[in-house]
């Protein structure tokens, strides 16, 4: 982790988090590496979804805290945050007769106060979004026409409507087919390289994660077990601690990506 | 990637500006609706009739009826529509439950109850004093009947809001009864009031109500965009940066105000909280700016045009709130059949 510690405007220190007797997130700390795309990954149960939304200042901490810019989320208040930071949730909802560009427009939410009218620079962020995620075409669309890959691309669009330097997304391939999960990680990436964004994301496919995250955690048990460049990760020792499978590690014989193969 | 390499956008399915003209005709056909309505009763006043009581008041028996009977009633119930109506509106957008309105949540019979006792047990009189009875009584209500429905497994379905809204309605119903039934020579005006009615208001009991109940309308106008917000669910809205528990609280003093109001100026009139909203979704779709703004105009005039329409038919003078829920009834079944409504 250290080889981020210099870069990282996000970090949790020592956090715990639980419901009830339960802890979820044991002392748990992690640098947010600036500019890059971290996958969150580990089992179920494992506390994938309690870091991100512990990131994003949605749960109650037990002990520690998470900090963006040096400053402790629980000081800024929740406008100011979501300028900065934006989450997807993992199955976020809206009305099926909401029209894309509708959704998208709520994105501007934290930049808007509660008397200033649309601005063409507010809608001007919005088509951006809706081109970067290619839903342009999609704006009038009603969200319960669109395909899956179409209607989580439409989700996205709205985050980056917000305009904030980092994404938090819960799981953004779940239950789309394999070309819709490609694209999804594929527009992710490209959010890294061409707009600067920094993204932390839960996601269940390790290979997805090794072919396409700059930097993998694995969580086990609410703690993390190793976190680094995927190469470094994604080695038969790790996976069997984190995720108990026996699993030997290929090589895409064209660039050296990391592929993981489980046998049991 | 600047913002001026936006290329414009298709246009969206219904076009905005049919949208706003379309509010516009809603606001439009509200004066019409009101002269109709003032000239039904048992004396026919013909327009230029009207318009001559409106210019020169001179104290004859057709200008006072205008001015002491029709126009209080017709001022009533435009803004008793426009409150009931918007409240629901927010209470559906907040909730996220389609059942949810002033009347099915326990809020009308709330602020029934406390005017009723205050005028029962205290003898208060002046509708400007009642109306603070008739806020405590509809907050009191809204706490009680979200406390009941949030108790147990999954927390406050739909379902369960409504069936403790229904169970409230029925206790405070009796209640509301009992105390009417033990005082039956003072309370005649009560009585019919207790049904939702729009006779008999003095011109008084509007200008010190209707102040407030347009506030609440404005309020709600301004706040629809956060409501909107707070509509798509917790975790979205915080995420977006909304103080959820700032904005929670904004909605329930509006409709406590908005019911509040409504509810001390024509007793507990039901159905327009509940199905107005939802014809107003009909029309512009799921954004609550457009549901808000287009319930007040769609309220107002439902109302005018049930108090109205059995007296011009056949000059049996109906309390409103039995018409609306004769009429509200069927319309609201209809409704659930058409949309298919998951209440669990």
């Amino acid at each position: 982790m250290s080889d981020a510690a210099g870069t990282a405007r996000l970090r949790a220190h020592a956090i715990s988090v639980g419901y009830r007797s339960r802890d979820v997130l044991h002392d748990l700390t992690l640098a947010v590496p600036t500019g890059q795309f971290t996958a969150l990954l580990g089992p179920n149960g494992s506390g994938k979804s309690t870091l991100l939304r512990a990131f994003a200042g949605l749960t109650t901490l037990r002990a520690g805290e998470v900090t963006l810019d040096g400053h402790a989320l629980s000081t800024l208040s929740r406008r100011r945050l979501a300028q900065y930071l934006s989450l997807l949730p993992q199955t976020p909802h809206a009305p099926d007769d909401l029209a894309v560009g509708d959704l998208v427009a709520q994105g501007r939410y934290p930049h808007r106060r509660l008397f200033t009218p649309w601005s063409s620079q507010d809608q001007a962020i919005c088509n951006d979004a809706m081109r970067l995620t290619d839903v342009d075409d999609l704006a009038a669309r009603p969200l319960g026409r669109l395909s899956g890959g179409q209607r989580q691309r439409a989700w996205i669009a709205m985050t980056l409507a917000q305009s904030a330097d980092i994404l938090l997304l819960d799981e953004p391939t779940t239950y789309l087919d394999i070309a819709h999960q490609l694209d999804i990680l594929d527009l992710l990436r490209r959010l890294v390289r061409d707009q600067g964004k920094t993204i932390v994301a839960v996601l269940h496919d390790i290979n997805h994660a090794a072919r396409f995250a700059d930097r993998i955690c694995l969580l086990k048990e609410g703690r993390i077990v190793s976190s680094g460049a995927p190469r470094d990760i994604i080695q038969p020792d790790s996976l069997k601690e984190v995720f108990s499978i026996e699993a030997t590690i290929l090589h895409d014989p064209q660039d050296g990506v990391p592929v993981c193969v489980a046998r049991r | 990637m600047t913002a001026s390499d936006a290329a414009p956008l298709p246009q969206h399915r219904r076009p905005r500006w049919l949208r706003g003209f379309g509010l516009i005709l809603a606001v439009a056909v509200l004066p019409v609706l009101a002269l109709w309505a003032l000239n039904v009763g048992n004396a026919a006043i013909s327009l230029d009739r009207l318009i001559a009581a409106a210019t020169g008041f001179d104290a004859s028996r057709e200008h006072v009826i205008l001015w002491e009977v029709r126009l209080p009633r017709v001022l009533a119930g435009l803004l008793v529509g426009a409150q009931l109506a918007v409240a629901g509106a927010i209470m559906q957008a907040v909730t996220a439950n389609p059942l949810a309105s002033p009347g099915l949540l326990g809020i009308n019979a709330g602020a029934a109850f406390a005017v009723v006792l205050a005028i029962a047990l205290a003898g208060i009189d002046g509708a400007g004093t009642l109306m603070w009875f008739a806020f405590l009584g509809a907050g009191a209500a809204a706490v009680a009947v979200y406390a009941l429905g949030s108790a147990g497994q999954g927390g406050a379905t739909p379902l369960k809001l409504a069936l403790a809204g229904a169970v409230l309605t029925a206790f405070l119903a009796s209640l509301t009864t009992v105390i009417l039934l033990r005082d039956q020579t003072t309370l005649d005006n009560v009585r019919l009031w207790s049904v939702g009615s729009l006779s008999g208001r003095p011109m008084a009991a509007v200008l010190a109500i209707g102040p407030w109940g347009l506030a609440g309308l404005a309020g709600a106008v301004l706040a629809s965009g956060p409501i909107m917000t707070l509509s798509l669910g917790s975790d979205l809205s915080r995420a977006l940066g909304q103080s959820i528990g700032l904005w929670r609280a904004i909605s329930a003093l509006m409709v406590v105000l908005l019911a509040g109001t409504a509810v001390a100026l024509a007793g507990p009139v039901g159905f327009v909280g509940l199905v107005v909203p939802h014809m107003a979704r009909l029309l512009v779709g799921p954004d609550y700016r457009w549901v808000i703004a287009y319930s007040a105009p769609l309220g107002a005039g439902l109302v005018v045009i049930a108090d109205t329409a059995l007296r011009w038919l056949s000059g049996v003078d109906i309390p409103v709130g039995v018409t609306l829920a004769l009429v509200g009834g069927p319309v609201f079944i209809a409704l659930v059949r058409r949309q298919g409504w998951n209440l669990r």
